[in-house]
């Protein structure tokens, strides 16, 4: 916009031929204010400085506590621990059943019926 | 020892010099008093626009106060290097526009004649003209209307206090010459 156009010129005496001078008691107005203390608002939140950060921390608050219960969800069930293996013969015409018992802190356990 | 001390590290004196300087700056900005001494000269440029921009309404005077308090509240943040008035019409472009957000009703008032300066009287009908276009803008672009034709603040200023791309201002002030150059007619504005 920085081209001389004339008729900027012209715009610019017409805009400017309209002027307001500054009232001297709004000025003594603003002085005054600026020199008198501000009064603090009691936050309800004093830990919390800006009432901005309310905003974010509660959404993470929301997102993790989401995460802690959907977390069990999605892990799905554990498989078992084996905790024995059992492997049984029957000699159906002797009228004898064989049962092998293997413990992890058993080597083998042999129980026969 | 200082001496020393600056042979090993070249750039520690500069460092050191720029950190004063810093909390001089700092410690200037914290003085109201420097605020009105940079305030003094935009005062009547800042009341102006804050009027024109809010046509003229009841409420300018209070928008025109805030942005002054609130200018010397923040005055800390105020940089150096940057120009001051650009500063304080963006506080002020802050404050209207946060006018214009929670106005429920229209305060503004016609344009007064006794407002026109004597010089100027053969042209009130033109004058009239001006505002009149100038008050059926929206209200960001009659800011950019008149920071450029009252205020006197070039397109790059006039983006660093709107926010809005200079390609943008150039585009509203283009239309606004062209809209008013043909209300204002043809004896007017072409070169």
């Amino acid at each position: 916009m920085e081209t001389h156009d004339p008729f900027d010129e012209e715009l610019k005496e017409l805009v400017r031929s309209v002027e307001r001078i500054v009232p001297s008691d709004l000025e003594a107005k603003v002085r005054a204010e600026a020199k008198a203390p501000r009064p603090q608002l009691k936050s309800r939140f004093p830990f919390i400085r800006r009432r901005i950060f309310i905003v974010p921390l509660s959404s993470a608050a929301a997102v993790l506590l989401a995460f802690l219960l959907l977390v069990p969800l999605f892990r799905g069930r554990q498989a078992p621990v084996i905790t024995e293996i059992r492997t049984e013969f029957e000699l159906a015409d002797k009228n004898i059943k064989i049962i092998f018992i293997q413990k992890p802190d058993f080597p083998v356990l042999l129980t026969v019926i | 020892m200082e001496n020393a001390r600056f042979a090993y590290f070249p750039n520690l004196e500069k460092i050191l010099n720029d950190a004063e300087a810093m909390e001089s700056f700092a410690k200037l900005n914290a003085d109201p008093r420097v605020f009105w001494d940079l305030a003094e000269p935009h005062k009547q440029r800042l009341y102006n626009f804050i009027q024109k921009s809010m046509s003229f309404s009841t409420e300018s005077d209070d928008v025109f106060q805030e942005t002054l308090l609130r200018g010397l509240r923040y005055f800390a943040s105020y940089h150096r290097e940057k120009s001051f008035s650009t500063w304080l019409f963006a506080i002020a472009h802050n404050e209207i526009r946060k006018h214009f957000k929670n106005l429920h009703r229209d305060m503004s008032l016609p344009l007064a004649e006794s407002l026109i300066r004597g010089a100027e009287q053969t042209n009130l009908h033109l004058v009239r003209e001006v505002y009149r276009f100038a008050d059926s803008l929206k209200p960001k672009h009659k800011e950019i209307f008149f920071l450029f034709y009252d205020s006197g603040f070039s397109v790059a200023e006039i983006s660093r206090v709107t926010g809005v791309r200079e390609g943008n201002v150039k585009f509203i002030l283009n239309r606004a010459r062209n809209s008013l150059r043909e209300r204002l007619g043809a004896n007017h504005g072409n070169p």
